[in-house]
């Protein structure tokens, strides 16, 4: 299987199990709604009955930023703390759907919302192992990659460098590396949670499948990689392009933005479950051809 | 105020004169006095300042041992009617010469200093000799001025043999030699970059009656302190660097000469009517030049660097164009920018007469407006502190607050924002840089106009430099910006080549208001700066409440002789309104507050700012909607603007903007979040 037709089978799968995306996006949706209203509470309460709100809508201006933070600052950080908590909840909450979602792009069974929680619910702790041992991977990348930089940047120091652009060759050197790693690890943490899926084993041997896959096909997984990096970029792009474009200064004006950015927030969701499923037709695809060739 | 300048320097030349008979020596001294008076009426021009304290230097920078060793002939003019029986030097190297002195241990770090011993900083005077060839270097002694730190020895005294008589010179022959610091702080080498700064023996300001508000003579020489350095007295500079070939250096002044000598170049500058002389070399510095109005901007930048050259050259022009057409002329011939190398970091943003040092990075965005703010705001110190020499040391609020204010005006004038994303669609004007640094820090910590030593634990940048000119900024928006800019102007032509003290700018200030506004603040401006810079008042009203209610007759037996008859007429509708308006705050100035009624008309009416809590009461047709403070936001003092208004019925589309901003952002950040799953 080529990895363009593991791209639009992928989007094909996508497509068909619309279901598991609209049950994605809804989740985001509540748990950004929930960070969202105490804010909208506590400062309608706070400067709601003054010119402010119509100032704020006219052109940003940082003068009442500053008033803003100055005086309700100390309420505001409660509420981003209780924001990140909430994030964290989304983090797992995301967690416990993929396994249901990947269930489903390997098997291509009928959807049926019962079988998706009770699978969402028995991969749940595996997928957080998972992602457990791929954040160590990727901290201790991290670690590897800001030594090398402080070692190529000799830290930095003014003391030891007789120009910045040296850091700034040392950020070249070190980052754009970095970041090509960091992708190609995450992309095997995409195929070891479909071994997961797919092959029901341990953890730790998913990990291992996930990189055995990923490296032993990197014709196929890397350019699929690459187009659904693409794929975001676009439509990202797009987004910002459109954000540009839109003023917000008015109550109808605002609302409009509000959907616009829905519907990003919803297409975004959907390029990263494409993205699930086209791994999950390609590794589906090289494995049937494998036994295939096995079986000849 | 210029006559009694003039009348002061014709005593002076006269009182020289009749003393100078008698003695062969004292000729020779007069003689030498009159060569360094008559330099600039033989260049056709009159000395722009009293020139009291002249230094003609031959410096060798011995860059092995990091050390200049220098011989200086030293002419000083007794500027008072007082008899001076010693002079006091400033060795601002000695800061670096041990951790106990007063600027280290006020600075509560080492700067790294104590990291090897070549790192150390000292000055030595190792030879003094007066025109009567008596040699006065065995009384040399350390003095500690600000506080009695033993181990200071930034201060040196030299009681003379023969006192100067009142408007008298002296000349005195100072052999010295200094070891360079590492560069820690604004002064010293690193790797081959040299700046130098406070590096030679300057005498402090001898203040006779009247000096900067002085009620007798004293001398003025304070320690070095950590926040502080600048206050020195007029004069001639002429000084020959003697460096290594191939060092590419800058100074103060002029560039007069340039020879070769074996592996050596020697470059002799000259300043004049400066308070103060720095200079830098380095091997590596590129050079590019430009002019503005006849005045030759050099900037020494290093070759990584070449991207921000214009950047630099353009701000310094349009600051130079800005002040000119603002406060007034800018009377030198040159500019020396320095944009020190990376390792050259700590001598960034400082300002030095006709030199001053910005902070230019490779790849700096061109939104991030850094480089332009610093060069605009070290070029101002030209005016506030170089010409019009205060004592930033004691009153840094008129050097560095009246610098941000212009700072801004500059900034937000040619480039609207100091920092601006297309991204975040936000800019951030650097007028509101400028309050936000100052309201969200410990805005009761102190007074803005105390010697900068005394802030003991915080707000010496905020308040000098923040409050100072959100002051100013309010000043500004209480009497308008014509007014404004004819008070600088004013105070700028009267004091520049003086030294002022924060008194006579209130006079300055209460003279030009009264005069374009009658009695309007009252008979002078005082109460206004002992509010504000003298104080540690916070300035905050707030919007209390308003208050709607149908207006109705008089009912009931309001006077006996009524009959009890109906009354059939019919009127029009009347509210009475009432608006609550408190002064949370110390600070009291008048404000003005404008109503809005639900018909859509306005009214404006002053309040003196005066009483904690005062009511307003309206009569209209409807009711009144909305209210707010200090519509125009010329209050910039005012720490609070969200508490300044209130609506009835106030739409909460502002408030949805930002909170579906948060949102999107939020949901955004969990979607990143959840790459790690």
């Amino acid at each position: 299987m080529s990895f363009w037709k593991a791209y639009t089978n992928g989007f094909g799968a996508f497509w068909e199990y619309r279901k598991t995306w609209f049950w994605y996006y809804i989740f985001n949706l509540l748990v950004a709604l929930l960070i969202a209203f105490p804010v909208y509470q506590y400062l309608n309460a706070s400067f709601g009955q003054t010119m402010i709100p119509a100032l704020m809508l006219e052109k940003y201006d940082f003068r009442i930023v500053t008033d803003i933070l100055n005086q309700y600052g100390l309420g505001l950080g409660v509420l981003l703390n209780q924001s990140i908590v909430l994030s964290v909840a989304f983090v797992l909450i995301s967690a416990l759907l993929l396994g249901g979602i990947l269930h489903y792009y390997i098997y291509r069974v009928d959807f049926d919302t019962g079988t998706f929680w009770q699978k969402s619910l028995s991969y749940f702790w595996k997928i957080v192992a998972l992602a457990m041992l791929f954040l160590i991977i990727q901290l201790i990348l991290l670690g590897i990659a800001w030594s090398l930089f402080m070692y190529f940047s000799h830290g930095m120091s003014p003391d030891n460098l007789e120009s910045e652009h040296t850091v700034i060759r040392a950020l070249q050197w070190v980052g754009i590396p970095y970041l090509i790693v960091l992708f190609l690890i995450a992309m095997c943490h995409d195929y070891a949670k479909v071994c997961l899926v797919s092959n029901q084993k341990g953890v730790v041997n998913c990990l291992f499948c996930g990189f055995r896959f990923g490296f032993s096909h990197l014709r196929k997984t890397l350019p699929l990689l690459i187009l659904n990096i693409l794929t975001f970029l676009i439509v990202y792009v797009l987004y910002k392009w459109i954000d540009f474009s839109l003023a917000e200064n008015s109550g109808g004006q605002v609302l409009f933005f509000f959907l616009i950015s829905q519907l990003y927030i919803l297409i975004r969701i959907g390029v990263k479950l494409w993205n699930l499923a086209s791994i999950s037709t390609l590794y589906n695809g090289l494995k049937t051809e494998r036994i295939k060739e096995e079986l000849s | 105020m210029i006559v009694d300048k003039q009348k002061s320097q014709l005593n002076f030349v006269l009182n020289i004169s009749i003393a100078s008979f008698g003695k062969y020596m004292k000729i020779y001294f007069q003689i030498l006095f009159l060569f360094f008076m008559s330099i600039a009426f033989v260049n056709g021009q009159q000395p722009l300042s009293n020139r009291v304290a002249n230094y003609d230097m031959e410096v060798y920078l011995d860059t092995d041992k990091k050390m200049t060793v220098t011989e200086m002939d030293f002419l000083w003019q007794n500027p008072s009617a007082d008899t001076i029986r010693e002079l006091q030097f400033h060795l601002y190297y000695n800061a670096f010469k041990n951790t106990e002195s007063t600027f280290l241990k006020g600075a509560n770090t080492d700067f790294g200093l104590t990291n090897g011993e070549c790192n150390w900083g000292w000055s030595e005077v190792t030879k003094v000799i007066d025109p009567q060839g008596n040699n006065l270097t065995t009384n040399l002694e350390y003095i500690q001025t600000n506080d009695n730190n033993t181990n200071d020895q930034t201060v040196l005294k030299i009681p003379l043999a023969k006192p100067v008589l009142p408007f008298e010179s002296l000349n005195l022959k100072i052999n010295w030699k200094a070891k360079i610091p590492k560069l820690s702080i604004r002064t010293g080498y690193n790797r081959e970059y040299y700046f130098m700064a406070q590096w030679f023996p300057k005498v402090g300001v001898y203040e006779g009656k009247d000096i900067r508000c002085a009620d007798e003579g004293r001398w003025n020489c304070n320690q070095y302190h950590r926040a502080t350095e600048y206050y020195s007295d007029f004069g001639v500079y002429e000084v020959s660097l003697n460096v290594p070939e191939g060092y590419v250096v800058g100074a103060s002044g002029e560039r007069i000469t340039e020879q070769k000598e074996k592996n050596r170049k020697i470059y002799t500058y000259r300043a004049e009517d400066v308070i103060d002389f720095t200079w830098t070399a380095y091997p590596k510095f590129k050079e590019a030049k430009d002019k503005w109005k006849g005045v030759d901007i050099r900037l020494l930048y290093h070759p990584d660097r070449e991207c921000v050259v214009e950047r630099y050259l353009e701000s310094a022009k349009y600051c130079f164009e800005y002040m000119h057409e603002n406060v007034g002329a800018y009377p030198y011939s040159t500019l020396t920018i320095v944009d020190p190398p990376y390792h050259g970091i700590r001598s960034s943003g400082m300002e030095y007469p006709t030199l001053v040092t910005g902070a230019g990075f490779y790849c700096l965005p061109q939104d991030l407006r850094t480089t332009e703010t610093i060069t605009v705001h070290e070029m101002v110190h030209q005016y506030f502190m170089q010409m019009v020499a205060s004592n930033e040391q004691e009153e840094a609020w008129l050097d560095e607050g009246f610098t941000s204010y212009y700072e801004g005006r500059i900034i937000d004038h040619y480039y609207d924002y100091i920092m601006e994303s297309d991204w975040l669609e936000a800019g951030i004007s650097n007028k509101s840089w400028r309050r936000y640094r100052y309201v969200t820090s410990d805005t009761k910590i102190g007074k803005a106009a105390q010697p900068g030593w005394e802030f003991r634990h915080g707000g010496y940048g905020p308040l000098t430099y923040g409050k100072t000119a959100v002051t100013l900024f309010t000043l500004e928006g209480l009497v308008g910006i014509e007014t404004m800019d004819e008070i600088m102007q004013t105070y700028f032509e009267r004091w520049k080549f003086e030294h002022p003290c924060g008194q006579n700018f209130i006079d300055v200030v209460s003279e030009i208001v009264r005069k374009n506004h009658g009695d309007k603040f009252g008979e002078s401006m005082d109460w206004f700066f002992e509010e504000t810079v003298y104080s540690s008042n916070e300035c905050d009203y707030k919007l209390a409440s308003i208050q709607n209610r149908k207006a109705t007759k008089p009912l009931g037996f309001v006077e006996n002789n009524q009959d009890c008859v109906e009354d059939e007429t019919t009127e029009e509708e009347w509210y009475e309104s009432k608006i609550i308006v408190h002064r949370l705050g110390e600070i009291k100035l008048p404000i003005e507050l404008l109503v809005e009624f639900e018909d859509g008309k306005t009214e404006l009416r002053t309040w003196d700012g005066k009483g904690r809590s005062e009511e307003f009461t309206f009569k209209h047709t409807s009711k009144v909607n909305a209210a707010i403070l200090d519509p125009e936001f010329k209050i910039d003092l005012d720490i609070n603007c969200v508490n300044n208004s209130l609506v009835l019925d106030a739409p909460k589309d502002g408030i949805w903007k930002y909170v579906s901003a948060w949102m999107l952002w939020v949901q955004n950040a969990m979607q990143n979040a959840s790459f790690i799953i």
